[in-house]
């Protein structure tokens, strides 16, 4: 069987992947990276490319007032009791760093910030995922150190029980079974498993009626392969879809937030259901709820020509192109077109219309746009835009359980040596909600705390 | 006023056609287990005529699918878009390259739909295998006004307008009824989605299948077998699809204009 070794071993080639590639490699390690597709990227080169990061100087520039501290509020906010805050911390307390890594890197970011799910201010720094991956890739491969092996899949943690120690994996690549040993550790990012039904049929019954969207080798094996040797798991019941799918349009993967800036959501019988800012996964779940399981973001003429072309869930244009809105001069002949009953529907939007101007949503409170932003505003100027929505999975936003330096906790509570873990296969840090651009974010800030944390580097 | 929209239906593009051949005993394609979707120019026909009935609420629409049971799911597809009436005609024999027998038989499918159609919608090519004589062929046939490759069509005082482009020039083709238009696929008739509602009480509502006659068409042609044949050699100079890994494509690329370069310079 053919033998390698390298300092440390990374299993995925996707943003935290190359995130934890080239930090290491930047502080003089040799690095292995296994990608058992074709090509690199995962879900991360399909993504909205959204990235939350708080304090940088994007915002101050544009007089966006934010901090770790309001970013580490919103996410306890939003996780609940199932967030681990020392997670929550570790982020937090590293985002800055890595934006600013970015564009030390020569990362470019669209101009204009938005407010997304679960976020009190804009704080969506927005870059071309696909590029950021290659730029990432080419900067690792520029250090020298960075070898990647694609189509080269990790079967099989390599363990030696006495110490409880990972020292390398089994791997199958073009030409056979591979036998690697990481010497300072071995990093587990290869995403979720959205693409496995089995696995989410499992731990998300609920899901079964929502679509799945990532990349194609995200079918859990990191995950299995760390379950195997006993790591514990967490968030596996918090698996949701994000509203804002169409559900039957093919071409366009990512969702379509019209309630973020101002639309109502109704379901077929043309009632409200939900408190529109809440966090998009939240919204997914009361939409599964509904009636054939999906719903309408209604909105009007204004709040549609204010979505933002740069920022894909808020480009509401490129879907108006793509025929995707329904659209109609009254809000009764929007109605017949989605075959919602009319009265319902006007009276809806009346009753909505008046609690925006007595600042009180009798039925679902609601306060602002999105989470603790934007004041509310009134559908009335026509045409009238339906966007039919569904929930689509994204990721799986649940998995491992590490510590603060991302080693890989078991289910005792103890380290499994030499097992690192970054990225969407890391559970206990969205908790019960999700802020966008926070799993992008985390597979970057993670992704470099692992690579520290294997060279035995101090956090800072 | 009755308009029929004869759909074809292709297997779905998206999957690999690993096999080709015909069914054992039969001179048909075995596209079994295939997925089949509509062609661009299909959804271009249906959704014409849903326009034609939102623009006036008189118009009846019929959507006929000729195919076998394997057609069924797509037909549960339309059905979502809610035409009027939604069936399969079941032409377990239908040739799609022999256009006398399937004339006959889109003749007999149309009559099933209704006896006189005022309208008669189709992909301009209808299925894949017919460079587009099928719709002309079937207006012959009927004794119905043709009009091919048209990507609009209107009604006005009793009579259809066509809108099509011919080179540089636009045409208006007025035809009384009964007309056989061939649909052009085009931005403005680009097919709506159906709503999730009605594409799921499609999946659960009955599928409507007509059967024609045993016997009734005769064949002018018979097909012995299929196969794959592969594309022939392109001589030098002529395209070539790079494959492999990206890196390795890119620098192949790369190789290749620095030669040309050094193959130009004086
Ligand atoms: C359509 C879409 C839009 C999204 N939009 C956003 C957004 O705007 N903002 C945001 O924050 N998040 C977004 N997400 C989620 C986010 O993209 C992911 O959570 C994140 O990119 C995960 O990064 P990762 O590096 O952990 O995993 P990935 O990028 O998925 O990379 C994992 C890699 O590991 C490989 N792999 C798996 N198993 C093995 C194995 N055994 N051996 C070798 N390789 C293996 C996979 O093939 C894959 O390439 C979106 C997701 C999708 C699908």
């Amino acid at each position: 069987m053919e033998s390698m070794e390298a300092d440390i071993l990374i299993v995925g080639g996707g943003a935290a992947g190359f995130a934890c590639a080239l930090e290491a490699a930047e502080r003089g390690a040799t690095v292995l990276v296994l990608e058992k597709q074709p090509e690199t990227g995962g879900s991360s080169a399909m993504s909205g490319g959204c990235l939350a990061f708080a304090g940088t100087e994007m915002q101050r520039e544009q007089g966006i007032e934010d901090s770790a501290e309001l970013l580490a509020n919103d996410l306890k906010q939003l996780g609940g009791t199932d967030a681990d805050p020392a997670l929550i911390a570790a982020f937090a307390t590293h985002q800055l760093e890595t934006y600013d890594w970015l564009k030390a890197h020569g990362q470019v970011f669209s101009p204009a910030l938005e407010a997304s799910s679960g976020q009190s201010v804009p704080r969506v720094h927005t870059v071309d995922p696909a590029d950021m991956v290659r730029l990432l890739a080419a900067r690792c491969r520029t250090t020298g150190k960075v070898t990647l092996l694609v189509e080269t899949a990790a079967r099989r943690l390599q363990h030696d029980p006495a110490a409880h120690r990972v020292t390398g994996v089994l791997a199958e690549g073009r030409d056979g079974p591979i036998d690697i040993r990481a010497r300072n550790g071995v990093v587990l990012a290869s995403g979720g498993f959205s693409r496995n039904p089995d696995l989410v049929r499992q731990f998300a019954p609920d899901c079964e009626h929502a679509v799945f969207v990532g990349g194609a080798g995200n079918v859990g094996d990191g995950l299995r392969m760390a379950w195997a040797l006993g790591a514990d798991l967490r968030d596996m019941a918090q698996i949701k879809g994000t509203f804002g799918k169409h559900p039957t349009d093919e071409l366009n993967n990512h969702s379509c937030l019209c309630v973020y800036k101002g639309a109502i959501a109704v379901n077929q019988d043309g009632r409200r259901f939900v408190d529109e800012s809440l966090s998009y996964k939240l919204l997914g779940a009361a939409c599964l709820r509904q009636p054939y399981g999906a719903a309408f973001q209604i909105l009007d003429e204004p709040i549609l020509r204010s979505g933002d072309n740069e920022v894909r869930i808020l480009d509401f244009e490129r879907r108006l192109e793509e025929g995707l809105f329904i659209q109609a001069d009254t809000l009764e002949g929007l109605a017949r077109q989605i075959e919602v009953p009319e009265e319902m529907l006007t009276k809806t939007v009346a009753d909505y219309n008046a609690y925006v101007d007595s600042g009180e949503d009798r039925e679902f409170g609601r306060k602002h746009l999105v989470h603790n932003h934007g004041a509310l505003r009134r559908i009335e100027t026509a045409p009238f835009y339906a966007y039919p929505s569904t929930a689509a999975v994204y990721g799986t936003y649940c998995g491992l359980r590490v510590d603060p330096a991302m080693h890989v906790i078991d289910v005792f509570g103890e380290r499994i040596e030499g097992l690192l873990a970054a990225g969407e296969v890391v559970g206990g840090f969205h908790g019960n909600a999700y802020m966008t651009g926070s799993a992008l974010g985390k597979a970057l800030v993670f992704g470099r705390i692992a690579a520290r944390t294997a060279l035995g580097a101090a956090a800072g | 006023m009755q308009v029929v929209v004869l759909l074809a239906g292709v297997v779905d593009p998206k999957w690999r056609l690993d096999r080709l051949g015909l069914r054992p005993g039969t001179e048909l394609a075995d596209e079994s287990g295939l997925p089949r979707r509509l062609s661009p120019f299909d959804e271009a026909a249906l959704e014409t005529a849903l326009k034609l009935r939102d623009a006036d609420p008189a118009v009846r629409v019929t959507a006929v699918l000729p195919g076998d049971v394997g057609s069924d799911a797509l037909l549960r597809g339309v059905a979502a878009f809610r035409p009027d009436r939604a069936f399969r005609f079941d032409t377990s024999g239908l040739a799609p390259w022999d256009p006398r027998a399937a004339v006959r038989l889109l003749g007999l499918a149309v009559g099933a739909a209704c006896g006189c159609p005022d309208l008669v919608l189709m992909g301009r090519e209808f299925g894949d295998c017919d460079d587009g004589v099928l719709p002309a062929a079937l207006a012959e046939a009927q004794g119905w006004r043709f009009c091919g490759l048209a990507h609009a069509v209107a009604i006005a005082d009793g009579r259809f307008v066509a809108h099509r482009i011919r080179g540089p020039r636009e045409e208006l083709l007025r035809l009384p009824p009964p007309a056989l238009v061939s649909i052009t696929n085009d931005r403005g008739n680009r097919l709506r989605h159906p709503l999730m509602k009605n594409v799921m009480l499609a999946k659960r509502g009955p599928v409507e299948v007509v059967t024609p006659q045993a016997g009734a068409i005769p064949r002018a042609v018979v097909a012995r077998s299929l196969a794959v044949v592969p594309p022939p050699q392109r001589g030098a100079g002529a395209c070539r699809i790079l494959s492999g890994p990206v890196d390795a494509q890119v620098a192949e690329l790369a190789a290749y204009l620095r030669a040309r370069r050094q193959a130009a310079a004086p």
